[in-house]
């Protein structure tokens, strides 16, 4: 009897807080919308999910509810299917893994509530809206100043994301089209992977020093974390960062301030605030009756001495440089 | 007690055979292995995960655990370089990180000596509160611009990287601690069998501690020079070195049961992981299989050490 009762209060108590967001919508004619970040200990994501809480004033009709995902794919997953439960009325979600993601995604669709990935595509889910920057496109935009600066016969080392990695792989490609299969002249000494991983690249480039010296003349990096460790293991082997050119790709606060320092040659940003500024567009866009979806390629940009000062007044005001 | 030190002879001596095949082998394949520059990188490498692993050789000696170094050292780690630029003083820096190890500690130790609470759950309950405590405070973001705290991961004293003389320093203490204090004896008697300790009047809940609070104090040690060679605050850099400490301590011999390990057996570990990963590096492996031979070597390294042992405890045994 007991058993049952609690059973009972429980079974309430969901019941209870699966309609409530519901509920308030209506009344007030505003929409419940979840924001699903991947992971909010990854400096971009945290970007981002900053950039959905500045933007949330501007559309006064959607209150949005951030949710970490941990990055962790089985809780992302469950947090899909939560909010279907819980009745949200839109869905925006940086997917961790957007093939594990999709399927997912798209029952959320099937229960009559919109999606929009951000920070990845939309393969596999193509009834959501998708705001995304291309990869290969993001590794044309360094490689492209590379043609320019990177001298005749240069040795370079190659950096790499986790193995496998979609980010990674594209960004290489697009060094491939732009630079490597234009540059023949150019060696490539040794490619690894470094996971992302500032202390794997620090490593990776002093055993490089000791083998190869200063007969290195540029570093090409997938991120920006791994091109500013080797940057590290260089300046502590005592050469100059003026006889090295250095490229990354992501434009967050640490890669500014080393270009402001004058050692990263440059870098291409995924500009987290354009992504969640088109994602809510999108999302009041769909809920307003005018879109039904929509796929928005946000474009990578060049961050160099030119204009670093712009982007690190950027990162201050989002308070990743304090 | 003559018998059990002629086994750890035993098996300090079959790491450092391997040791010195590999160290045989590396130089004949790559001519740029043997330069004196390449073995200060090697000794800069391990540094961090040695001084987590001194940590780990007690704890695991004493047959506990500690799965929060990482995280709990990347938190320590970051607070000590907020602290280093909110203060500018190094000594507030370092006491900081050193302290809030401590605090971390203490914490898996009270948890683990008052409710007896397995040592794999709560630590590993602290890596995610750790964790979670860092990027609470950070919102997320990298501390930079640390300026002159630099010098602690990035300096050298003479020709001898400053990182390389803490782990030497800390080696030497921990080998101190387990060989010729009670504390050290203690920690065997707790490891070999608990109860038998507890019977024979050894103070366990002091002694796993004490343990603890050891290798909180070196997890927050470890965290600062490793932010200070990443020259930033980067709490999510330190996730994943309390398996690089453990496998360093396993390959070095000491036993994951607990009652058998010195301090000098890690330092060799960790030299083994070292070298490996420096030469593959040096000959241009290819990244994938980069992995696999990394995974197969440690699998040799241990199989050997304790086919080794067993191999002439069974000579010695049919000798007898």
């Amino acid at each position: 009897m007991k058993k049952k009762m609690i059973g009972f209060a429980m079974a309430a108590t969901m019941a209870t807080m699966a309609f409530a967001p519901t509920s308030m919508a209506s009344a007030e004619e505003s929409y419940d919308v979840a924001v699903l970040i991947g992971d909010m200990t990854a400096t971009y994501a945290s970007w981002l999910a900053y950039s959905f809480e500045q933007l949330e004033d501007e559309y006064p009709q959607l209150n949005l509810s951030i949710i970490d995902c941990g990055n962790d794919q089985a809780t992302q997953i469950s947090n899909l299917e939560n909010c279907v439960s819980k009745g949200y009325d839109y869905v925006i979600v940086q997917p961790i893994d957007v093939t594990a993601t999709a399927d997912a995604v798209n029952s959320v669709i099937a229960a009559g509530i919109p999606c929009c990935t951000v920070n990845g595509s939309n393969d596999g889910m193509e009834e959501a809206s998708s705001v995304d920057c291309d990869p290969v496109q993001q590794g044309a935009v360094p490689a492209e100043q590379a043609l320019e600066q990177i001298p005749e016969n240069a040795n370079v080392v190659v950096l790499l994301g986790p193995s496998g990695n979609f980010h990674s792989n594209g960004r290489r490609e697009g060094w491939e089209e732009t630079f490597f299969s234009q540059r023949e002249d150019v060696t490539i000494l040794d490619e690894q992977i470094a996971n992302w991983s500032k202390e794997e690249a620090m490593t990776l480039m002093e055993d490089w020093i000791t083998k190869y010296g200063d007969d290195i003349d540029a570093i090409v990096s997938m991120n920006d974390a791994q091109a500013l460790g080797c940057l590290e293991a260089w300046k502590a082997a005592g050469y100059s960062c003026d006889d090295i050119l250095a490229y990354g790709v992501d434009g967050l606060a640490d890669a500014c301030l080393s270009i402001k320092d004058g050692e990263l040659t440059c870098t291409s940003v995924q500009n987290a605030y354009d992504q969640a500024s088109n994602a809510l567009r999108i999302a009041a866009g769909t809920l307003a009756g005018e879109i039904e979806n929509e796929v928005y390629q946000s474009p990578g940009e060049l961050i160099d001495s030119s204009n670093v000062d712009e982007w690190i007044q950027i990162h201050t005001d989002n308070g990743q440089i304090q | 007690m003559n018998a059990k030190m002629k086994k750890i002879n035993i098996r300090k001596y079959s790491n450092i055979l391997i040791l010195i095949g590999m160290v045989i082998v590396c130089s004949l394949v790559e001519k740029a292995f043997l330069s004196p520059n390449n073995f200060i990188n090697i000794l800069r490498q391990i540094s961090v995960v040695t001084i987590m692993a001194m940590g780990q050789t007690v704890l695991i000696i004493g047959g506990k655990l500690d799965l929060s170094m990482g995280c709990g050292g990347a938190m320590a780690g970051t607070f000590a370089c907020i602290a280093y630029v909110a203060t500018g003083s190094m000594t507030v820096g370092i006491l900081t990180g050193i302290g809030l190890g401590c605090l971390i500690g203490i914490i898996n130790g009270f948890l683990v000596t008052t409710f007896d609470a397995p040592p794999f759950i709560v630590t590993l309950a602290m890596q995610s509160i750790t964790m979670g405590a860092i990027f609470l405070y950070t919102n997320g973001n990298n501390v930079y611009q640390i300026g002159n705290f630099k010098v602690i991961g990035q300096g050298n004293i003479g020709i001898i990287p400053t990182p390389v003389i803490i782990m030497l320093a800390i080696s030497v203490l921990t080998w101190f601690l387990l060989s010729k204090c009670k504390f050290g004896r203690y920690i065997f008697a707790i490891g070999g069998n608990e109860k038998a300790a507890q019977a024979s009047g050894v103070n366990i809940k002091k002694t796993v501690m004490l343990a603890y609070i050891y290798s909180g104090a070196l997890a927050g040690l470890a965290g600062v020079i490793l932010m200070s060679r990443l020259s930033a605050g980067m709490p999510s850099s330190g996730m994943g070195l309390e398996t690089d400490a453990i496998t360093a301590t396993i390959v070095g011999g000491t036993s994951f049961t607990g009652g058998i390990g010195t301090a000098w057996g890690t330092v060799i570990g960790s030299l083994i992981i070292g070298v490996l990963n420096n030469i593959m590096n040096l000959t241009g492996v290819q990244a994938y299989l980069q992995q696999i031979i990394k995974g197969v070597l440690i699998i040799a390294a241990v199989c050997l050490d304790i086919y080794t042992k067993e191999h002439k405890r069974a000579v010695r045994d049919s000798g007898n």
